[in-house]
């Protein structure tokens, strides 16, 4: 009996941690909540755009303040003694790729009657590569008794820059839509000077 | 008396209230202004990309008596330039030269990818700010010792390895003939 509860106590203590460790294994491949990940890919990049984001720090004005909490805000900023004013901007670059880990034997037929080479190749996809570690200063004016613009707030203005970014690259199609036209007439090109020097006629399609 | 007094703590509250409501439904108040975002070009490009590298990293520097902290999540990749690949072709084989590794290292676009953790200095009342030339010089030697930390752990060489196999299956696929693959450095070129 006592072996029993025993045994029962064990399960019901080491529970909580056996559903931890699952919860953070799926966090890790899904969400990407890592601290450390190095991953094998099989990618044809054809093309990277960079995107550029500007951000600018300024009192409000209280002429065109809206609200009681922007009035509030531009009050204070109007008492305060000096300018505060700067731009930031930074890069960010958005890659076109085909997944070559899909291409299989099938995807290549060769038409000998007709002199033709079919690819069909995986779709195109994009991703982001990331953006510049650094921040362009494009503009900085701090003066009076005006606290100056510290690396804090910086990252904070950053990360607002980021996620607007993101979200304008998800909404405006036309980002992805010339990027990936890029990417098909790159693939196209390569693939018909590797394939079309026997005289063949080579057709690239994109699942 | 205590009626007008009920009426005055009653007007008080429902001006408050009012108030209150105006400040919550009223737009938030901000000094930053976002820019929309702006295509600089794009580039056609032809890479092989064999490995991928996340890792969060601290970001440590001192610039004299100020030092700064932070954590930075950082976006890698080993690539490879197919349009300047030298390839011969003998017969139905096709001897193929791997050519230099093109390491790129990026900032996550990850939220929350750069946080500043913590800036000081030793002096008593001094600053302990940093301008942006001096926190890009501190990220730029970050970058620079994460880079020859690839090297060192050997991603280069198994990006290397992995890039052999994956363009003798591609070329091989595409074309119906041997292709032979051979890497010159199988280390890489470290600069």
């Amino acid at each position: 009996m006592r072996r029993i509860f025993n045994t029962l106590f064990g399960i019901l203590l080491a529970a909580p941690v056996m559903l931890t460790s699952c919860q953070h294994d799926a966090a890790g491949e899904g969400g990407r909540n890592y601290l450390s990940e190095i991953k094998s890919v099989n990618k044809l990049v054809l093309a990277q755009m960079t995107i550029s984001k500007m951000a600018t720090i300024d009192d409000i004005d209280l002429a065109k303040a809206d609200g009681l909490r922007q009035t509030a805000a531009g009050l204070m900023d109007a008492m305060k003694l000096g300018d505060r004013k700067a731009a930031y901007s930074y890069d960010t670059y958005l890659r076109a790729y085909v997944d070559l880990s899909g291409l299989t034997p099938e995807d290549v037929k060769v038409d000998e009657a007709t002199k033709t080479i079919t690819l069909n190749l995986p779709a195109v996809q994009t991703e982001f590569a990331g953006r510049d570690m650094e921040i362009r200063e494009d503009h900085y004016r701090v003066s009076g008794l005006r606290s100056h613009i510290d690396p804090k707030e910086r990252a904070e203005i950053k990360e607002q820059m980021n996620t607007a970014l993101k979200r304008e690259v998800e909404e405006k199609s036309e980002f992805r839509n010339r990027l990936e036209s890029e990417a098909r007439a790159k693939c196209d090109v390569y693939f018909k000077s590797l394939l079309g020097g026997d005289g063949y006629n080579v057709v690239v399609n994109f699942k | 008396m205590k009626k007008l007094y009920g009426i005055i703590i009653l007007l008080i509250l429902v001006g408050a209230g009012a108030v209150a409501c105006w400040w919550y439904m009223s737009p938030e108040a901000s000094r930053v202004t976002l820019h929309e975002a702006k295509i600089k070009d794009v580039t056609p490009m032809l890479r092989l990309c064999t490995v991928e590298i996340y890792d969060d990293v601290p970001v440590k520097g001192t610039i004299g008596k100020r030092h700064i902290f932070a954590r930075e999540s950082l976006n890698g990749s080993i690539s490879f330039d197919l349009e300047n690949i030298e390839m011969v072709e003998n017969g139905d084989t096709l001897n193929v030269t791997l050519p230099r590794e093109i390491v790129e290292i990026y900032e996550s676009t990850a939220p929350g990818a750069y946080q500043v953790i913590d800036t000081w200095t030793d002096e008593l009342f001094g600053s302990s700010n940093f301008t942006v030339a001096e926190e890009n010089s501190i990220k730029a030697k970050t970058r620079d010792d994460y880079r020859k930390e690839i090297y060192r752990k050997g991603y280069v060489e198994r990006a290397r390895k992995e890039a052999v196999a994956n363009l003798t299956a591609m070329l091989g696929g595409v074309t119906g003939k041997t292709v032979i693959v051979t890497d010159p450095s199988p280390a890489g070129y470290m600069e």
